[in-house]
């Protein structure tokens, strides 16, 4: 085969939270997604410990790797780049994926493409099957991240238009959780103790969507008052003695974050005249985010996309997808001395100083 | 050939070839591991791919998040080569002969290994930095390194050095169990 014929075969690392993630793709299509987490090692702390994430990094790399081939029938000398995430994300985990890519670029002497993460959660879209369409807008939302963006073109206009001033929303699920004695992670034991609670019964503030934000802080998201909130409503029941109505206080919380994401990212929307809204990040997961996007979405007039769950959360995947994308374009590697930023912005797709 | 990394203290990256040393860069930068790395594996490599038959990794102690990256390279080097990884222990890149070596660690704590011909054989052990236990062997070297070579490491590897599997970190990862959640209103009266 031809090279013009044959699309190019990439394999992703992504380490930039608690997923160890290696992907390999051709072009547009998914060869393989092999993810390890290491979510049950932090669940006693009720959160993600770096540290803990950046050992566990160290010992999943190579078995995750040799997983990721044997899922795509493929050895590495059918491999035609490596694509790593540079950030954003936690330090100590970007550099154990930083290493293991430049260990494996240059045993095998193929282009490093160091990406973007938050552009991966968007390339994600393309492995689905179905073509991406540009412009669109793009809430992306887990555990590290809450940010919404404006795509115009994935190699190369991305913009930022918000993101969380304080806790992720995932960070903000895990804390409530923890408030009201339920398990790690949050999403999920949130979702469950919802069931049956009326999402109306308490009364919590939806951060930065007074009047006064529009100006400053129309399109960033803020979770520390509605976890306050929750904290407050805890103790007052405490204090009262009555015992606290979980399902309703579990689904007045879900409620308030869901309300804001999809509020936002529709004004979003609405603002930049972009029919088109994409979701990302572990969050997705969640069924009720999901059900009220599809409702307003319709409402608005916007078509929505939700790539499959296993490449929504963090994976190795849509790191390949954004390299493939660079490797078609014909863009240069990235120079090999780059390094982990762990607040690179999202303008950035590729890293290229050294 | 052999080809050692390691990024306990500052990034080395060397090639041995029988006994001679073809290859050896040092970044006396105890940061920027991962940056260091790729241009000095890429160096190393260039023209020695199909001649390398064992990759050696310096396993530590050292700071936990620049150690890390040199093993993962590592690693990921002779995954890529299709040759094995061995781990040794980094104090074993500091001296050929006899001594006590130390290396800071941070936290004003050293770490020690008692190193004979170019071997540990005991250690690596963690101690207050101002009090490093004196050996009992009169005579021993004591050598305070700033440093680790990893031509010595591959040298080390070769001459048999004891195999160590994961990480040396010497401690446990900083993590403190959530006690629970904290107070955000004011005790109402009477009831603190
Ligand atoms: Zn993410």
């Amino acid at each position: 085969m031809s090279a013009e014929q044959r699309a190019p075969v990439v394999l992703g690392i992504e380490t930039s939270c608690d997923e160890t993630g290696v992907g390999i793709v051709r072009g547009t299509e998914l060869l393989a997604n092999r993810i390890a987490s290491s979510m049950d090692l932090h669940a006693r702390f009720g959160g993600v410990v770096p540290e803990i994430a950046a050992r566990a990094h160290l010992e999943a790399m190579e078995p995750t790797i040799r997983a990721a081939l044997d899922d795509a029938g493929l050895d590495l000398d059918e491999v035609d780049a490596i694509a790593v995430t540079a950030g954003p994300g936690l330090a100590g985990a970007l550099m154990v994926g930083i290493g293991a890519a430049k260990g494996l670029a240059t045993a095998r002497d193929l282009p490093l493409y160091g990406v973007n993460h938050l552009v991966g959660h968007v390339a994600a879209d393309v492995l689905s099957g179905e073509p991406l369409e540009l412009p669109t807008i793009a809430l992306l939302v887990s555990g590290g991240h809450t940010s919404l963006l404006l795509v115009r073109d994935l190699a190369g206009d991305v913009e930022l238009l918000g993101e969380t001033i304080d806790d992720a929303a995932g960070e903000a699920f895990d804390k409530t959780a923890r408030l009201l004695g339920l398990s790690y992670p949050g999403g999920p034991s949130i979702d469950a103790a919802a069931v049956g609670g009326n999402s109306a019964a308490v009364r919590l503030p939806r951060g930065l969507t007074a009047p006064k934000d529009r100006e400053r802080h129309r399109f960033d998201f803020s979770f520390s008052g509605l976890k306050t909130a929750v904290a407050r409503h805890v103790e007052r029941a405490e204090a009262a003695g009555e015992p606290l109505a979980t399902a309703d206080v579990a689904a007045s919380f879900r409620e308030a974050v869901v309300d804001v994401l999809v509020a936002k990212a529709l004004d979003a929307c609405a603002e930049h005249g972009i029919p088109r809204l994409l979701l990302g990040g572990g969050v997705v997961a969640n069924r009720r985010l999901r059900e009220v996007a599809v409702d307003r979405c319709a409402a608005a007039g916007v078509a929505l996309r939700i790539p499959p769950l296993d490449l929504c959360t963090d994976n190795g995947a849509m790191i390949a997808a954004v390299g493939a994308m660079l490797v078609a374009r014909g863009d240069g590697p990235s120079p090999l001395g780059f390094a982990a930023e762990s607040t690179l912005d999202a303008s950035v797709v590729q890293v290229v100083d050294a | 050939m052999i080809l050692a990394v390691d990024t306990s203290l500052g990034t080395s990256v060397a090639v041995l070839d029988g006994d001679e040393v073809v290859f050896a860069e040092r970044a006396d930068d105890a940061r920027r591991h991962a940056e260091h790395l790729g241009g000095m594996l890429e160096r190393a490599l260039e023209g020695r791919r199909d001649r390398i038959e064992l990759v050696v990794a310096g396993m530590g102690p050292g700071a936990f998040t620049g150690l890390r990256v040199g093993i993962a390279a590592a690693r990921a080097v002779a995954l890529g080569l299709g040759v094995p990884c061995e781990g040794v222990a980094s104090h074993a890149g500091v001296t050929q002969g006899d001594a006590q070596v130390t290396t800071d660690v941070r936290r004003r704590e050293r770490a020690w290994s008692l190193v004979e011909a170019g071997l540990v054989v005991d250690g690596p052990h963690l101690a207050p930095a101002d009090a490093v236990p004196d050996p009992g062997r009169p005579g021993l070297a004591r050598i305070d390194a700033d440093a680790i070579d990893a031509a010595l490491l591959a040298r080390a590897a070769a001459r048999g050095a004891a195999r160590i599997e994961q990480a040396l970190y010497l401690r446990e990862a900083d993590a403190v169990a959530s006690a629970g959640p904290k107070r955000v209103s004011q005790p109402t009266a009477g009831r603190s």
